[in-house]
């Protein structure tokens, strides 16, 4: 007998015998053999330290997530249905009531639902009349106007269902931060745009406000609530007037005078409060205020606007004026001719931009050029037409073309060198001197360009040091590496990479914002440095695409599977929406690596979106 | 794909040592489905117990019309070495995590990564297991069998060709034995 089977024998036989037959039974046993005795001992004393040790499978041992996961899933509300959609988490509350995420049960598709509180909808004939008009605007089509799906009823409310509008409010854009002129006038002609096609078809919107006008991520502006206004101005309630003057309901910030006087209104009145609202995008300020609501309905009814802040091109001023007119006649006729000046507006402005931008090396006085451009600079830049209709933003429609630089550098350089000679650089624009046009001028987009920096930092073996890679390297497998990024811009990064994962299938996964990356949040500051965690190259064989995105607004997709992705993206639509979403922004992203630094630099529309490929084996 | 691996089970009960050698991956790649299935969050059905992962995979993997009781066997041992792994891995990749300071291995899904606290002893567990092995293999058999396949006593009597009573009299002195040596 082996000592091995010799402590066996000894150990079961104790076992068998009580505890108190047991130390005989070893003494006996072990007479000779101190070792063995000491050996048995353990071990029995081990069994009964934990009798039930190794009984449940290792795998129950595994606890499924760690608690600062577990923490970050915030618990599903309740499932609540009206009528076939299942109502999700509250997007927003208003006067007009509250707007919920819901899902269409029977379609699948996500929808944002309005629930319109029960003083609204006492009249059927009222509701009838909304909900011709709603479904009327969103029969246009327009790629600016929210799509809504339908006016439905329940037992005690009425809600609408519309199209889910991923982004933000323009009251929330105008909060954050300043907007560029170009952006904020690109906003307005969209706005204007999706009015112009209601107004053709016979529909006033009456309420247009920042509140009812989204920005998607991607540049679209969608204008909300067309028809809804009616209902509540007929149904207007003295509650919701407050203390003041029994007048009408919610701020008449963007009430045009005719509607303050509660007279017949038309869709100048649409115009009025586009220019309201033009006004507070340019200046953060509102044309018209007083300390108290009847302060307010008399700055509307009897002052001038406030005067716009003097860096602003005169020529918004004059817009805003004209928008602004008490007398409906006085202001522009139509909302097309609005559009015009808007356009022929942004144009100036993005072309005085470019010079700013291209000026600074010269040694020119700035400023001249400027208004030099701003004079005229449209002979030079001849009109571009195919933005007139605006069937999309143009940040969207209009790739920017090289050339467009091309008549601008050459100009400059003469400028400048009139402006030593102390000649009118004025001449220079006049189409017989200047040089001919290039083949294709365009307009340059509107929406701001999106930059970010980016390096890799890699280590092929845990003791080798670490260098610094743009990424075009071959990363043996096991190499760890950390993703760097800065920019100027503030903004939302968000990185993920779609590659092999077992069985020859592919996974999408979220690696920026994680619980350990920037606590979950996609919001990173201007100039803020970004350093990831290390990531680690798996075995499976095949492409790693990693996606760096880097988007002025949240990416509404992203986010509702940023807290259960760990790090691979569950659900397989989810999945797909997003790298849909991402490969279309792709298109308009450029990056450019620069060996030498090992940096790559990207930019990109509203949403920077670049897909490296990363090689390892 | 049940009839291939049913093939490669009959293959290897018949001495055929490659068989096994082709088994390996796709026995471990359907229990790293399950173990991760199991691990995830989304098993809020509770269909799938801990101690079915192996026979839930044999009952995916293999035809059972064509395979024998001794069949059967050799695919539980199989799959228990093979769950030994899979879970002795991910607490490996785990424990390397904590000390990376949040290292992601790109493409693997949720269980591989964000750590789950496995219970870290699960490494020094796979070493005493290995002692265990040297001085008695049957011993470290019964646990493997039982502790990471889930197996019954009943089925591990079945695996190893022995009796009952003896896979009970292992599985005591082995726990004893193993405890002693983690507690030392």
């Amino acid at each position: 007998m082996t000592r091995w089977q010799k402590i066996q024998e000894v150990f079961h036989e104790s076992m068998e015998r009580s505890p108190q037959e047991r130390a005989i039974f070893l003494q006996q046993a072990c007479a000779d053999d101190p070792t063995l005795r000491q050996e048995v001992e353990d071990l029995l004393a081990a069994h009964e330290t934990d009798p039930a040790f190794l009984n449940a499978p290792a795998i129950q041992q595994i606890p499924s997530f760690p608690d600062e996961i577990a923490t970050q899933i915030q618990a599903p509300p309740p499932t609540r249905r009206i009528s076939h959609y299942e109502v999700g988490t509250l997007l927003g509350k208003g006067g007009m009531g509250e707007v919920y995420l819901a899902t269409d049960a029977s379609l699948g598709r996500k929808a944002a639902l309005k629930i319109l509180p029960a003083r609204y909808t006492t009249q059927p004939e009222l509701v009838h009349r909304f909900e011709r008009e709603a479904k009327a605007a969103s029969a246009l089509n327009h790629p600016n106007i929210l799509t809504v799906y339908e006016v439905g009823k329940t037992e005690d409310s009425h809600f609408i269902a519309t199209e889910f509008i991923a982004g933000e409010t323009l009251r929330q854009r105008i909060a954050r931060d300043n907007l560029p002129l170009t952006e904020a006038l690109d906003i307005a002609i969209q706005i204007a745009a999706a009015l112009s096609a209601a107004h053709e078809a016979g529909i006033i919107h009456r309420d247009i406000k920042p509140e009812n006008i989204m920005l998607r991520p991607d540049g679209y502006v969608k204008v909300l609530d067309f028809g809804l206004a009616k209902l509540t101005e007929a149904a207007s309630n003295p509650d919701e007037s407050t203390t003041q003057t029994g007048l009408i309901m919610g701020t008449p910030s963007y009430m045009s005078p005719e509607q303050a006087r509660g007279q017949k209104v038309d869709h100048r009145t649409d115009i009025w409060s586009l220019g309201v609202v033009l006004h507070e995008l340019v200046s953060r300020a509102r044309p018209f205020s007083g300390d108290t609501q009847a302060d307010l309905m008399v700055a509307i009814l009897e002052r001038q606007p406030a005067a716009l802040p003097s860096h602003l091109p005169e020529q918004l001023q004059t817009i805003i004026t004209r928008t602004l007119a008490k007398e409906p006649q006085q202001r522009y006729a139509s909302i097309q001719d609005l559009i015009e000046d808007l356009k022929a507006l942004r144009r100036k402005v993005e072309f005085a931009s470019e010079l700013k931008h291209a000026a600074p090396l010269e040694n020119t006085d700035a400023q001249t050029l400027r208004q030099t451009a701003e004079a005229d600079t449209l002979r030079l830049t001849p009109e571009v037409h195919t933005q007139a209709e605006l069937p999309a933003p143009p940040s969207i429609a209009i790739p920017v073309p090289a050339p467009a630089k091309f008549p601008v550098r050459p100009v400059i350089a003469g400028l400048a060198l009139l402006s030593v000679l102390g000649l009118s650089s004025w001449y220079i624009f006049k189409p017989q001197t200047a040089p001919a046009p290039p083949p294709a001028p365009a307009v340059v987009t509107a929406a701001p360009k999106r930059e970010l920096t980016w390096w890799l930092t890699v280590q092929r073996k845990s003791e080798s040091a670490p260098f610094q890679s743009a990424g075009r390297d071959w990363f043996p497998n096991g190499s760890k590496y950390k993703f760097n990024s800065t920019s100027p811009q503030s903004g939302y990064l968000y990185l993920l990479n779609e590659g092999p994962t077992e069985g020859g299938k592919t996974s999408l996964n979220l690696l920026f914002p994680t619980p350990a990356n920037n606590n979950l949040s996609a919001a990173v500051t201007a100039n803020q440095p970004i350093q990831t965690g290390n990531y680690v190259f798996n075995n499976y064989q095949g492409e790693e695409r990693f996606w760096i995105v880097w988007a002025i607004n949240p990416i509404p997709e992203i986010e509702a599977v940023k807290a259960t992705a760990r790090p691979t993206i569950q659900d397989a639509t989810q999945s797909a929406a997003i790298l849909r979403l991402l490969n279309e922004h792709a298109v308009q992203t450029t990056a450019q690596a620069d060996e030498a630094k090992e940096l790559t630099k990207v930019s990109g529309e509203a949403v920077l979106a670049q897909m490296v490929k990363l090689k390892h084996r | 794909m049940p009839n291939e691996i049913s093939q490669l089970l009959l293959n290897w009960s018949d001495g055929d040592v490659a068989a096994r050698e082709r088994l390996l991956p796709l026995v471990y790649d359907e229990l790293r489905k399950l173990a991760r299935k199991y691990l995830s969050r989304e098993r809020a059905d509770h269909t799938l117990q801990p101690t079915a992962l192996v026979h839930e995979a044999y009952l995916r993997l293999v035809d059972q019309q064509h395979v024998s009781w001794q069949n059967r066997a050799q695919f539980f041992g199989l799959a228990a070495t093979l769950m030994r792994n899979i879970l002795v891995d991910h607490a490996r990749r785990h424990r390397a995590e904590k000390r990376g300071g949040g290292e992601y291995e790109l493409s693997l899904s949720e269980a591989d990564r964000y750590g789950e606290q496995p219970n870290i002893k699960l490494i020094a567990l796979d070493e005493a297991l290995n002692h265990l092995a040297r001085s008695s293999p049957q011993h470290a058999q019964v646990v493997e069998l039982r502790y990471f396949g889930g197996l019954t006593i009943e089925e591990t009597a079945n695996v190893l060709g022995i009796s009952h009573a003896t896979v009970e009299r292992d599985w005591t002195f082995a726990r004893a034995w193993l405890k002693k040596e983690l507690c030392q």
